[in-house]
């Protein structure tokens, strides 16, 4: 076994600087590309218009929590500049446009519940629906809080017969309570799974060095389809050690220290991206696809051939992950090997088809 | 040492050769000769284990080949045609490379010595720097690492100067004597055959051949 | 003249090579059609639902409580909470198996004592369980679930105001608590009819454009993978026998880029232009001839720089998995910052002067227009000035290749 790993070594050596930064990669890729997308995913916004007709307390309100949103990106135009606004919007310059009417804020204090203000969208309001519902709310807080002023005060008249709260201190009492009470929180998950907070983040790390890893596993493993298209392999007939053995030396060398790797990577990940995953999980996601690149390098005839073929089943992934969002189809799921990784799934089937492989492979060496 | 009886092989309809014999001892050195595609390469193929005859046998050692093709690797030794050495690695990393590997365990004195031998002390210089000479002198000493008592070599000295060609030639006499090996090859160099070898089997149909060498035929 | 006669001999090649990997050309022109063509369908019946089918959502109650019992009635009797939501009662297992079986989207659960806890301001926490193959349309309600969440925290909020005065005002225990419950009711109703609130009204220039613009994009999308994917397919390892062969009998970088430069330009603009022609057969869309000229020239510019592009970023890196990967992003980047998968208007305001440069840009806004604003101009400065850019650029690459190497 020593001599077989050091042949090994000599055939590779050369090629070892290389494969390490190949080795590296996935992991420098998924912080930077993290680190990107969390960084300007903030600067995403989407672009909407208020229209305010009345200046009150009650539309600056609504102006003030507009803005506060992380996603939108308010412009304002006084109400003789509407017909601009929806002219933007009508050139999808903006994703909607709100107006407050006149009498807005009476007949917020009327109680009013309908058609308050008015709305405008497009075909490709992206965001429209959630917009409507953070003016939606505002409002309803709105309207929420002068009908619970309004009913504490009548409240007092009917039991005290006077009435000496002020309103603002009631609003600030409310504000109070609402800050410093435990109110109800809500916890989603999806059924099967443990119970955990929705992930907020918009890019898991993980899905990111899977992807690059599953590629550049393919890259790393060109050797094979090197040595195997060499006349240099003819001489293992001769060897003490065939060709396949020396080949499966090499594979669990080669995997051992991409583990290493593996390894490192989970604990940066873990510690500085706040990403977890199970450490199975990364194993047999590792096994998998180096046993997939393995196997595609083997059958390859050339090492273009190979890169083509790497990018190409790369892309097919991340078109097929698409898919899974979408339709949610349990046969691509189970074959999907980074989705797999990243929804601790595991790779069994992938394991099994894989040692299933071996074994004919390892077989028809015999009989050779 | 080798007995071949009634070996032919065919390639779809055509027949390479029929009802082929041969027997050859060691220290004997028999050259192969045929005009182009004639069927050197396939026998010589046969030969090594790396290919089945379609009628016939062949003995090493009084062993036949069906049942013991794996034991008798270990004893030949076969230097194809094309150059099968790894380019990225220097002559010595290569010839370390397949020692490693050998049955036969060899010092890196004793593997210096072999490229010594064969004019080759280039030892650190990488093999895609090589001149075609050199080449095939790395491709025929990683062949004896493990000392086989059989050598076969398809055209060992194709497209390279005299110089290698004399000195490959040489060493493939001594090699014969002192290791009491038995070498065949294949050439087209008449005046090589003739220089080199004891004994020569003609394949093909062709006459040209057994004119020419009607003193070395079989 | 001589190097026109190169420029052919490389393009035949290149032909001959597709012609002989008859299998390989399919699949690269095919796959990503269905690709995009499953995902546009996919994302426009997201974005436009035309459904008849209401999503389900479930509302477990596991608060035995009076008032629980009349909250989560109240809410499943509701209409609208949002258009095309239908929110059930029902129990823990029957939502589990509606899950299961892909009838239920996800489901709400009280837990006991939840009013309880609720109205004493004490924390409480509301389920909400997801259907793990129905992720869409988890998003799609997500929304909707965040708003009803954040009405019941308002309105906890004011309820809890209310008692706290009540208290202080001196009401007894008994008809506060009567009080309380009473506002709880009313507080949940009003929660619900949020989408009466607002008079909605859309708007755009035209309106039956709605499927075309996803088919415009996903148009222009295609294209440009083609672009790299033929690119990619014809890329070969010569060893460097071959290469000074080629250098000797004049086959330099220039002709051998230009000639892959064209190959892969025509091809693709053939493909794309049948396409387009397919589309507006198919959609009946009444495109004048000179407008199908204008688009075609577009696409045409867009495929050539594309291609160019793609060829300048393989000479300067000679590493090819690198080179490889390198075009990917260059591609991806491309289509990026067309404003294809993000319109413009979403990006950053930073990043927004990039767009007025940008080929790509330029190239799926006016096919927009064309196609879906009716315009009879198109303006191609950007595009011409990128184009004779690149030009330059890869001659200075083919000179520098031609030097540095052999």
């Amino acid at each position: 076994m020593r001599n077989v790993l050091y042949a090994r070594f000599l055939l590779i050596k050369r090629y070892m600087p290389k494969m390490i930064f190949w080795m590296i990669m996935p992991l420098m890729a998924a912080i930077v590309i993290t680190l990107l997308v969390n960084r300007t995913s903030d600067d995403f916004k989407v672009p909407a218009a208020l229209v305010i007709h009345e200046e009150s307390a009650e539309t600056e309100m609504m102006i003030e929590g507009f803005k506060d949103s992380r996603f939108i990106d308010v412009q304002v135009f006084s109400g003789i500049r509407q017909q601009d606004a929806l002219r933007k919007l009508e050139q999808y310059q903006f994703d909607s446009v709100f107006i407050f009417t006149e009498g807005f804020s009476e007949k917020l204090k009327n109680g009013q519940r309908r058609n308050l203000l008015e709305s405008y969208y497009t075909d490709r309001s992206l965001y429209y629906e959630p917009s409507k519902e953070l003016i939606a709310s505002l409002v309803q807080e709105q309207i929420g809080v002068h009908t619970t002023v309004d009913n504490i005060l009548k409240l007092e008249e009917d039991l005290n017969g006077g009435m000496t709260l002020a309103s603002e201190k009631i609003v600030d009492e409310r504000k109070r309570i609402e800050t410093e009470t435990n109110l109800v929180e809500q916890i989603f998950y999806f059924l099967g799974e443990h119970t955990q907070d929705k992930d907020e983040r918009i890019l898991n790390p993980w899905t990111v060095w899977a992807y690059f890893t599953f590629a550049v596993t393919i890259f790393i493993f060109d050797f094979v389809t090197r040595e195997t298209m060499s006349t240099a392999s003819s001489r293992f007939y001769y060897m003490k050690y065939s060709f396949t053995y020396f080949m499966i030396v090499s594979f669990t060398a080669l995997t051992g220290m991409m583990l290493f790797f593996d390894m490192i990577t989970y604990v940066i990940i873990n510690n500085f991206l706040q990403a977890d995953t199970s450490l199975l999980s990364l194993l047999l996601f590792r096994l998998a696809v180096n046993g997939i690149a393995f196997f595609l390098a083997y059958l390859m005839k050339s090492e273009m051939k190979l890169y083509q073929t790497a990018i190409g089943l790369t892309v097919i992934l991340l078109a097929l992950d698409l898919v899974i969002i979408f339709t949610g189809l349990d046969i691509i799921t189970m074959l999907h090997p980074v989705v797999n990784f990243t929804e601790d799934r595991h790779n069994i089937l992938w394991i099994v088809i894989l040692l299933i492989i071996t074994f004919i492979w390892i077989r028809r060496d015999k009989l050779a | 040492m080798l007995k071949v009886t009634e070996l032919s092989k065919s390639y779809g309809k055509r027949k390479v050769f029929d009802n082929l014999n041969i027997t050859a001892e060691r220290g004997e050195i028999i050259g192969l000769v045929g005009e182009n595609g004639a069927g050197k390469s396939t026998l010589l193929k046969i030969l090594a284990t790396l290919s089945k005859p379609d009628d016939g046998e062949v003995f090493l050692n009084d062993q036949s080949y069906k049942k013991h093709y794996r034991a008798h690797r270990k004893i030949i030794g076969y230097v194809p045609q094309n150059i099968a050495v790894w380019e990225d690695l220097t002559v010595l990393e290569n010839m370390k490379f397949f020692e490693k590997l050998s049955p036969v365990k060899k010092s890196v004195k004793e593997m210096k010595h072999l490229l010594d031998n064969i004019q080759l002390d280039r030892y650190k210089t990488r093999v895609s720097q090589l001149s075609g000479g050199m080449k095939r002198k790395l491709n025929l000493a990683i062949s004896l690492i493990h000392e086989p008592e059989f050598l076969l070599l398809d055209e060992p000295t194709a497209g390279i100067d005299l110089k290698s060609r004399i000195e490959i030639g040489e060493f493939l006499k001594n090699l014969a004597r002192n290791n009491n090996m038995l070498i065949m090859y294949t050439s087209h160099d008449m005046n090589e055959i003739k220089e080199v070898c004891d004994r020569v089997i003609i394949i093909g149909e062709d006459n040209f051949y057994r004119e020419l060498l009607s003193d070395y035929m079989v | 003249m001589r190097k026109m006669r190169h420029v052919f001999v490389f393009i035949a090649n290149d032909i001959s090579r597709l012609r002989r990997k008859w299998l390989t050309l399919p699949l690269i022109f095919i796959s990503p059609l269905i690709f995009i063509g499953l995902l546009l369908w996919i994302m426009s019946s997201v974005f436009m639902p035309d459904e008849p089918e209401d999503i389900e959502i479930g509302l477990v109650n596991l608060d035995d409580s009076e008032p629980a019992s009349m909250i989560v009635s109240a809410l499943a009797d509701s209409a609208e909470v949002a258009e095309g939501l239908e929110i059930n009662e029902m129990t823990q297992a029957e939502a589990e198996e509606m899950i299961g079986d892909n009838t239920l989207v996800s489901y709400i659960l009280f837990p006991e004592k939840f009013t309880d806890k609720m109205m004493r301001g004490e924390s409480s926490q509301l389920e909400v369980v997801g259907n793990p193959d129905m992720q869409l349309e988890s998003y799609v309600i997500s929304g909707v679930i965040d708003t009803v969440v954040r009405h019941i925290r308002n309105s906890q909020a004011n309820i809890l105001t209310i008692n706290h005065y009540a208290e202080t005002l001196g009401m007894s225990d008994e008809e506060r608590e009567a009080l309380i419950f009473q506002e709880f009711v009313n507080q949940f109703i009003q929660v619900l009819s949020s989408d009466t609130l607002m008079d909605e009204h859309e708007i755009s220039q035209n309106i039956s454009a709605g499927a075309m613009y996803f088919i415009v994009n996903g148009l222009f999308i295609l294209m440009t993978v083609w672009v790299y994917m033929l690119h990619i397919a014809l890329m070969r390892d010569t060893d460097h026998q071959l290469k000074e062969r080629i250098k000797l009998a004049g086959g330099t970088y220039f002709v051998q880029g230009a000639a892959r430069s064209i190959t892969t330009s025509v091809i693709v603009s053939l493909f794309s232009i049948l396409l387009m022609l397919v589309i507006l057969k198919l959609s009946a869309a009444d495109l004048p001839v000179e407008n199908i000229g204008r688009l075609a020239v577009l696409m045409i510019l867009h495929i050539i720089i594309t291609s160019i592009l793609l060829i300048i970023s393989g000479w300067l890196i000679r590493s090819f998995k690198i080179s490889m990967t390198v075009q990917l992003f260059v591609i991806l980047l491309v289509i990026l910052f067309a404003g294809s998968i993000i319109p413009r208007i979403y990006f950053p305001v930073y990043l927004d002067p990039v767009f007025d440069y940008m080929y790509s840009y330029q190239t799926l806004f006016w096919m927009e227009e064309l196609l879906l604003n009716g315009r009879f101009i198109i303006e191609t400065e950007v595009l011409l000035i990128t184009l004779a850019v690149l030009f330059v650029v890869f001659l200075a690459a083919a000179l520098y290749k031609e030097r540095r190497f052999l």
